[in-house]
């Protein structure tokens, strides 16, 4: 088998050879019987696949082709639900957090003196609570009881605020994060 | 035919899900086929066909006009097809599955002619499945759509040169791994005609 000519014959089943490949082959394949004998073969398969036929798709595809797309849109409204709601929330706990310590650093400036105070009496507290809790076991528990109810309470209060403040917006904002291309209609 | 199907591209772009579903009705025959040739797997090549056209509707805002539909289209499509090809690590087959077989309707066939068919549509995808999967995208584009070189290499964003390349190599493999034409039915049937170079 020469290689070269088999390159023309892929052409020639293409009709893409010029009339001088074309003439080329030709005298080659009458003087070469091992690639006349590929030429035939190629040319049986080339015509086999050629009359393979074109399948149809089958019913129901263009349906199934609108579930899909219903179903990217449903997981990318949702993805952009939560990805604005936590954006809100972010924003809304660090607002928060800088207004607090602002107020504090605001507040400490206009009085220094109770400041010290404070400073100094919360320092004692801690002394005292830390001996108390190295001591008293019992109140150990208690303590971090009322601890963790105060702290629980106000944690859950400050996420179910910032959930109804993000569904009150994002549902009187029609188009707001959300192209309205992705929309199934 | 390609200028209303634009119209609805540009429609499916404004989001009108209607014009989509009618480009969708204009392609799924030729993606379905060409996912079912790479794949050789009915169900496989349904999914794979559908999950395309999502692809598409995501890309609608890339399309350039200039470029041909139908090979955007089934540029799309080969491209799914050969990442799924080699993503496939284990192939599930059931023995019993008769993958859906329905062609396009042409004319009422009897009995033999089904059977005929059938078997032409088995002997070349078993010829086909032989191929690598870069092999295979030319020779079923050639063969299926009959895409002139330049389109093949559009698809497939390689050189025409390339494309020559591939389709040399895919009829050597092809080749090699076909019955001996001699003795198949088939074969007899598809005879070669006296066109070309003889």
């Amino acid at each position: 088998m020469h290689i070269e000519y088999t390159r023309l014959m892929s052409l020639a089943l293409d009709k893409e050879t010029t009339p001088a490949q074309a003439t080329d082959l030709r005298r080659h394949l009458d003087a070469c019987p091992e690639c006349a004998a590929l030429w035939q073969e190629w040319q049986v398969i080339d015509a086999r696949l050629a009359r393979a036929p074109m399948l149809a798709a089958p019913d129901g595809f263009a349906a199934g082709v609108q579930a899909r797309l219903a179903a990217a849109a449903q997981r990318r409204r949702q993805s952009y639900w939560l990805g604005s709601g936590l954006l809100i929330a972010w924003g809304v706990a660090l607002a928060a957090l800088l207004a607090l310590v602002g107020m504090a650093v605001w507040w400490g400036l206009q009085h220094p003196l109770e400041v010290s105070v404070i400073l100094s009496s919360a320092a004692i507290l801690l002394s005292n609570l830390s001996r108390l809790l190295c001591t008293m076991e019992t109140a150990v528990g208690v303590i971090n009881g009322a601890a963790f109810l105060v702290g629980g309470g106000l944690l859950v209060s400050m996420t179910g605020a910032l959930a109804l403040l993000w569904v009150w917006v994002m549902s009187n904002t029609r188009h707001w994060l959300r192209p309205a291309m992705w929309e199934v209609r | 035919m390609e200028n209303q199907e634009l119209i609805w591209l540009e429609q499916a772009r404004c989001g009108d899900q209607s014009a989509f579903g009618r480009l969708v009705g204009a392609y799924q025959g030729p993606v379905y086929n060409l996912a079912y040739r790479m794949l050789g797997n009915a169900s496989e090549a349904e999914d794979a066909a559908q999950e395309t056209f999502v692809r598409m509707y995501t890309k609608l805002h890339t399309y350039q006009p200039e470029r041909k539909l139908a090979s955007w289209v089934l540029a799309i499509a080969s491209h799914y097809c050969i990442d799924r090809l080699r993503r496939r690590r284990l192939v599930w087959l059931s023995l019993d599955e008769e993958p859906f077989v329905a062609t396009l309707p042409t004319h009422q066939q009897g009995p033999e002619e089904t059977l005929l068919r059938k078997e032409v549509r088995d002997e070349v995808q078993k010829l086909v499945e032989r191929l690598a999967p870069s092999y295979r995208i030319p020779l079923i584009l050639r063969y299926w759509y009959d895409l002139s070189y330049e389109e093949i290499a559009e698809v497939m964003g390689l050189s025409v040169q390339a494309i020559k390349s591939r389709l040399h190599r895919a009829r050597l493999q092809v080749a090699a791994h076909a019955p001996t034409g001699a003795g198949s039915g088939v074969a007899a049937a598809a005879a070669p005609s006296q066109a070309g170079v003889r």
